[in-house]
């Protein structure tokens, strides 16, 4: 009973244990089983353990939410002082299980998937750094201590993004990948600045207890929204910058599966639902909230209709995804975009994995050279099944339930736009997934000996893939059910409009819609490959235009790059030919010059270069009292 | 009686001494005695502003026993590099030593 009561303080070694891992691989690694990687898994491992006790803890009602760690104290700044602290909340108990357990999962995986990889300690100590520096985003009562874990986080997309750094693309996806979440982040500290200056503190509650109370100008309130909003766009991955998002599939497929889909692109979505309090003070910031996630929710799913590359195709998914959840958020939907944060984590990391899985069998990424994968893997075609059916929100799929959550609140919202948006982003995200599915699973194998290669991949790869099956099928009917909807879900603010009638249409039309969706793409993509090349010829500008994303990446290049790469080229030249040969080898000129150039023979000859310390010396010494004498007058 | 003032004069001639020292014995062991002095005058300054200045504390007193401890180390390679030198070329001269120029 002590033991059981004293685990509240273990809430601290949630975020630890991994930390600790990712450091003590890569020195012990070598002398390891599997180079450290069972090592990080065990960390994790306890990380979820604790984590599920807390669930069980706050399900028998010995654990009342929200519950605050006595923070340890780090350094102090005039009188605030900055602390170690963690909080648990009904958001960061369910984000917490969904990081610790997909991360289990996908390093499990990661044994099979990379068996063969080298640097493997390094990939598990990466893996384990960001496992904790999202944990550390997940659990944190202040947003200074958040940032800490957010760029950790940003770090180690980096380093498994360009973890096969012998390969070009990858190099360049990664540097891709820090510099534009950088720009986001920019605004994120833009923000703790600003929330320091106005409200005097970083903590959580103390915030939301002064913007309860009133008092602060909207304009204030705006600003802090729309900067922390800044690092949102970066780190989810919205329009302007979601344009790293699919280019770091260039990184290992379960890096993808954790990383940029699941859990850390999935952070962005949690400061906004963590800061929601703000954001509703502030209704320009929510309209804008709400209409940049649509439009990158739509932008992306289009661009997911054209693309090749089943990951690509995964990734744009995720940014749809996620533009969705922003755009419930916007609507004052708390509730809804929450739950499908849970809900995608669990389907999209499916997706991954099973593509992964693919990828492992047929070594290429390009949907158009596979095809009738289902003879010869069954497993991986089921679960893949099962997570195209949540991500297409069919009922009684996970995603459903909380896609429906989302629609509803838009509906409410009185915002037929958006919801016109949402419906077309439904059917959308029908009709790519099972594109993707009609040309990779069923139809006819279009390169023979790829065909006849394939084979199902191992149990340590099948296994995680089956249990997060299980939640893609029923993930959404779980957490609906109402007792736990309340511990989870329950909104920071009351609002009375969401308590309204909802007609039926609204959903129908969004299954419908769906349905559609799916059935087009099934039609299209399976059997006669014929009609749906005549088709590209009939709208090839417009599937060259989604194809290569809209050219936003050449417009960056041609407006953005151009013009710094010219600045810095400039500054190159003025060092160069002004600082260097000016004013460094002009002064040296000027030396030589006086000493009326002579070779090193001739100034050895009359001793001003003597190569005696002690005549060195002197001269320093002059200087010195000169320099002294001159100082103190 | 004793000022601060008399003590910081000690200081300055034990450091100009030094300096002299260093400048113009063509010993190399001359030259790291000289060195040695120079320490000990930065010695006296410490330990004399902290007695005059804040009798109730002890870090000056601290500090140049760092220093000390410090100056033997380096005194410790200063010696080796001597004693190597010596070695080689037999000679301990300062002008003569000059095989990093030309």
């Amino acid at each position: 009973m002590i033991f059981t009561f004293s685990m509240i303080s273990h809430l601290f070694l949630i975020p630890i244990l991994p930390f600790a891992a990712a450091f003590l691989i890569p020195i012990f690694g070598r002398w390891l089983p599997q180079r450290g990687a069972w090592l990080s898994i065990a960390a994790v491992m306890a990380s979820f353990i604790i984590a599920l006790d807390l669930l069980l803890r706050v399900g028998d009602g010995s654990l009342l939410l929200p519950h605050a760690v006595t923070p340890v104290p780090w350094f102090s700044v005039g009188l605030y002082e900055f602390v170690w602290g963690f909080q648990l909340d009904g958001l960061s108990l369910l984000m917490g299980l969904i990081v610790t357990g997909v991360s289990l999962l996908i390093q499990i995986y990661s044994l099979g998937y990379m068996s063969d990889a080298p640097r493997l300690k390094q990939y598990f100590a990466s893996l384990s750094l960001f496992t904790s520096g999202m944990l550390l985003v997940v659990f944190s009562d202040n947003y200074f201590q958040l940032f800490i874990g957010w760029e950790l986080m940003g770090l180690c997309s980096y380093l498994l993004i360009g973890y096969d750094w012998d390969r070009e693309a990858a190099g360049k996806a990664a540097v891709k990948a820090f510099l534009t979440t950088r720009i986001g982040d920019l605004g994120f500290y833009a923000a703790l600045l600003t929330i320091f200056i106005i409200l005097g503190t970083f903590n959580f509650v103390q915030i939301e207890e002064r913007l309860l109370d009133g008092g602060l100008s909207s304009w204030a309130i705006t600003l802090m929204a729309l900067l922390i909003f800044g690092g949102v766009v970066g780190k989810s991955a919205q329009f302007p910058l979601h344009v790293w998002l699919p280019d770091a599939m260039e990184g290992p497929t379960p890096v993808s599966a954790l990383i940029h889909s699941a859990t850390m692109v999935a952070a962005g979505v949690y400061l906004t639902a963590r800061s929601y309090v703000l954001f509703s003070g502030s209704p320009m910031a929510m309209h804008i909230v709400s209409w940049v996630g649509g439009g990158t929710s739509l932008m992306a799913a289009l661009f997911g209709v054209a693309t090749r590359d089943i990951k690509r195709m995964l990734a744009f998914s995720t940014i749809s995804q996620l533009g969705l959840m922003l755009l419930g958020l916007g609507v004052s939907g708390y509730s809804g975009s929450v739950m499908h944060m849970a809900t995608h984590a669990a389907f999209k990391a499916l997706l991954f994995l099973a593509a992964g899985s693919v990828i492992h069998a047929v070594h290429t990424n390009d949907i158009w050279k596979m095809g009738s994968l289902s003879k010869q893997m069954a497993v991986t075609f089921t679960v893949f099944l099962f997570g195209a059916l949540a991500l297409a929100a069919i009922p009684p799929f996970a995603g459903f339930f909380s896609k429906d959550k989302i629609i509803e609140n838009i509906y409410l919202a009185h915002q037929p736009g958006l919801l016109a948006l949402a419906y077309s982003v439904s059917g959308l995200t029908a009709f790519y997934v099972f594109r993707v599915i009609g040309l990779v699973f069923l139809g006819q194998p279009k390169e023979r000996d790829r065909f006849a290669h394939a084979h199902e991949s191992p149990w340590v790869m099948t296994i995680p893939m089956i249990i997060l099956a299980f939640f893609a099928v029923s993930f959404g009917w779980i957490l609906s059910r109402p007792s736990i909807f309340e511990t989870f879900f329950s909104a920071p603010l009351h609002h009375a409009a969401l308590e309204a009638a909802i007609p039926a249409w609204v959903m129908i039309t969004a299954n419908s819609v769906a349905v559609g969706g799916m059935g087009l793409g099934l039609f299209l993509y399976t059997g006669d490959l014929t009609r749906v090349e005549s088709l590209a010829r009939v709208f090839h500008p417009i599937h060259h235009f989604l194809f290569r994303q809209a050219y936003l990446d050449e417009a960056y290049e041609l407006f953005l790059l151009r013009p710094v790469r010219g600045l810095a080229a400039g500054l190159d030249w003025f060092d160069r030919q002004i600082i260097d040969r000016i004013f460094v080898d002009g002064f040296k000129t000027i030396a030589d010059e006086l000493l009326s150039r002579r070779t090193p023979e001739e100034a050895t000859a009359s001793g001003e270069r003597s190569g005696r310390i002690q005549n060195y010396l002197m001269i320093v010494t002059f200087a010195a009292l000169v320099l002294l004498f001159w100082n103190s007058h | 009686m004793i000022t601060l003032a008399h003590m910081l004069c000690l200081s300055a001639i034990l450091f100009s001494i030094g300096i002299y020292g260093v400048l113009a014995r063509k010993s190399l062991i001359a030259i790291l005695m000289s060195v040695e002095l120079m320490f000990n005058a930065a010695n006296i300054n410490l330990v004399a502003f902290n007695r005059f200045l804040y009798p109730d504390s002890l870090w000056g007193q601290g500090l140049v026993l760092l220093v000390i401890t410090v100056a033997a180390a380096e005194a410790v390679v200063g010696l080796a590099l001597v004693i190597a030198i010596y070695r080689n070329t037999k000679n301990l001269n300062a002008d003569d030593l000059h095989l990093l120029h030309d």
